[in-house]
């Protein structure tokens, strides 16, 4: 009588430490009664001492930045909501728009029969100037569209995947970034915005103003100002937080800065910036902190190269593009 | 552990250093005792000492129920809000247990939300048939990992069941309450949790 109810129910409180005298002797007693009982039992209490610590290698939260955030929600009562965007105000500083249709750089330009154009970053990041002068740094695997009107009739811009803004003011010709369900209004400012498919969108302000809005429309813009960062996460409305990454500008500047940052936050951003994948099967290595800073265009075997050695691990490449982190 | 990139770092523009903490947290009646008088003192200096204090624990309690490190960071978030929204009524209460209860209960509103929204249960770790194939490689260091994979693979409330009684160390009459279900359930559903743990993880146990 393996499955009993009854047995099950004592071991269950056995195990747990929640179990009377009583109920103790009724189960040495039955572990008495055979064998198979006690290896049933031992089984059991096995399985239980076993997962005792499964949890002690949790990623370690980032504590600081966490504060940060936390006193930053502490410290704004009321989140920088502002309903009405009276867009004359903020283009006091009008300049003219300028007409330059020249794309830096290498980028691929697609005009179709419907006057939209498309440049797309592949491979390599592209540096592209606008008809109105505002310029697009495109990171790889992007791209933008705008239409023929743009520049004349609207300033309108579509992005997929991640970019950065320097957009040149016009008072009354506004400039609207869509990226996913989210909508940027640029108050005359640079920024970076990030929106590959089915990721959080994030947008981090360089300087100047933006409204940031999503699937309710600019009506419920976030009003975001230089240093600042919001996300907007699926079928959610945009919230700001804390950037406490100093890489979010890393595929534009050509550099890459940790700084007493865990193992596994440092392979993310070397997965973004290279465009690699690594493969970590043991869970210890990703909480060790390290800080490493590479200026200049840094390249993969070097990074690689100066991160195994420091942190005594082996990277090797298994297949294209794909890395395996070992000791 | 600490050691030093040296590989002319200036001419490569490029340095490293790794070092390798361990944050550790511990409460002890003192510290309680300290948290209530700067309660009294400075609100302020009170929320970010208990922050600094416990927001590692309540983040692990609710990321061993939600097994997603930014989800868990942000319920955490939201039991700190509710907590300094609170701070007026905070004056009896022992902080270590009134925090590690608050994450779990988030935690479990947040599982309830989730599946009441039609929300899919995250799945991070790999499914079975995955664990299946991994399993003739064996390291010993993977293996933390992988009862922590095979612990989010349990159904749901047994999962819950599991956690609540394994780690964060309630009473199955406690889990009951909190639960709102029969003693009964809570041990049953503890069986069922070791049996399948038992068959998942069996090339650990032999």
């Amino acid at each position: 009588m393996i499955n009993n109810d009854h047995i099950d129910a004592l071991i269950a409180r056995e195990i747990a430490g929640d179990i009377s005298t009583t109920e103790q002797s009724q189960l040495q007693a039955w572990l008495q009664e055979d064998v198979a009982n006690r290896q049933y039992y031992t089984a059991m209490k096995q399985t239980w001492d076993l997962t005792a610590d499964a949890f002690n290698d949790a990623p370690e939260p980032d504590l600081e930045m966490n504060w940060q955030r936390f006193s930053q929600t502490m410290d704004a009562p009321a989140p920088l909501k502002v309903v009405n965007i009276k867009r004359n105000n903020w283009w006091k500083l009008a300049a003219a728009a300028m007409i330059i249709v020249t794309a830096a750089g290498l980028a691929f330009i697609l005009a179709n029969q419907r006057g939209t154009t498309t440049i797309t970053a592949d491979a390599g990041k592209k540096e592209v100037t606008l008809p109105d002068g505002s310029k697009v740094f495109l990171n790889r695997n992007s791209q933008i569209s705008y239409d023929k009107g743009f520049a004349s009739s609207n300033r309108l811009v579509k992005l997929e995947g991640e970019a950065f803004f320097d957009v040149t003011p016009d008072a009354a010709n506004p400039f609207i970034v869509t990226a996913g369900a989210s909508q940027t209004q640029v108050l005359g400012t640079t920024f970076v915005i990030k929106a590959y498919e089915h990721k959080t969108i994030q947008l981090n302000v360089v300087t100047g103003k933006v409204a940031f809005s999503g699937k309710q429309g600019p009506k419920d813009a976030l009003v975001l100002t230089a240093g600042h960062t919001a996300i907007l996460q699926p079928d959610k409305e945009p919230k700001q937080i804390q950037n406490s990454d100093p890489n979010f500008m890393a595929w534009k500047e050509n550099r890459l800065i940790f700084d007493n940052v865990p193992l596994f936050q440092t392979l993310n951003t070397l997965e973004e910036y290279f465009d690699v994948k690594f493969i970590v099967t043991d869970p210890s290595l990703l909480n060790i902190k390290y800080s490493l800073t590479g200026n200049d265009d840094p390249s993969l075997p070097r990074v690689l190269e100066v991160l195994s050695e420091t942190m005594h691990i082996t990277i090797k490449e298994e297949s294209k593009g794909v890395y395996r982190v070992s000791r | 552990m600490e050691a030093i990139g040296i590989l002319s770092p200036v001419a490569l523009g490029m340095n490293g250093h790794a070092v390798n903490q361990s944050n550790g947290y511990f409460c002890t009646m003192p510290e309680n005792a300290r948290l209530q008088n700067l309660l009294q003192e400075d609100e302020r200096q009170f929320m970010e000492a208990l922050f600094k204090t416990y927001f590692p624990l309540v983040c692990k309690a609710i990321y061993r129920l939600v097994p997603d490190m930014a989800t868990a960071e942000d319920l955490a978030q939201e039991v700190f809000i509710k907590i300094w929204n609170r701070r007026d009524q905070l004056r009896d209460v022992y902080f270590k247990a009134y925090l590690h209860r608050a994450a779990v209960n988030m935690a479990l509103d947040h599982i309830d939300k989730n599946k009441r929204r039609g929300g899919v249960h995250q799945e991070i770790g790999p499914t079975q048939e995955e664990l299946h194939v991994q399993a003739p490689v064996i390291h010993l260091k993977e293996t933390k990992l992988r009862i922590q994979q095979a612990i989010d693979l349990l159904p749901e409330k047994c999962r819950e069941i599991f956690v609540l009684s394994r780690y964060e160390e309630m009473s199955y009459k406690e889990i009951a309450e909190t639960l709102q279900i029969s003693i009964k359930t809570v041990e049953n559903q503890m069986m069922t949790a070791l049996k399948k743990l038992r068959v998942s993880l069996k090339e650990y146990l032999e």
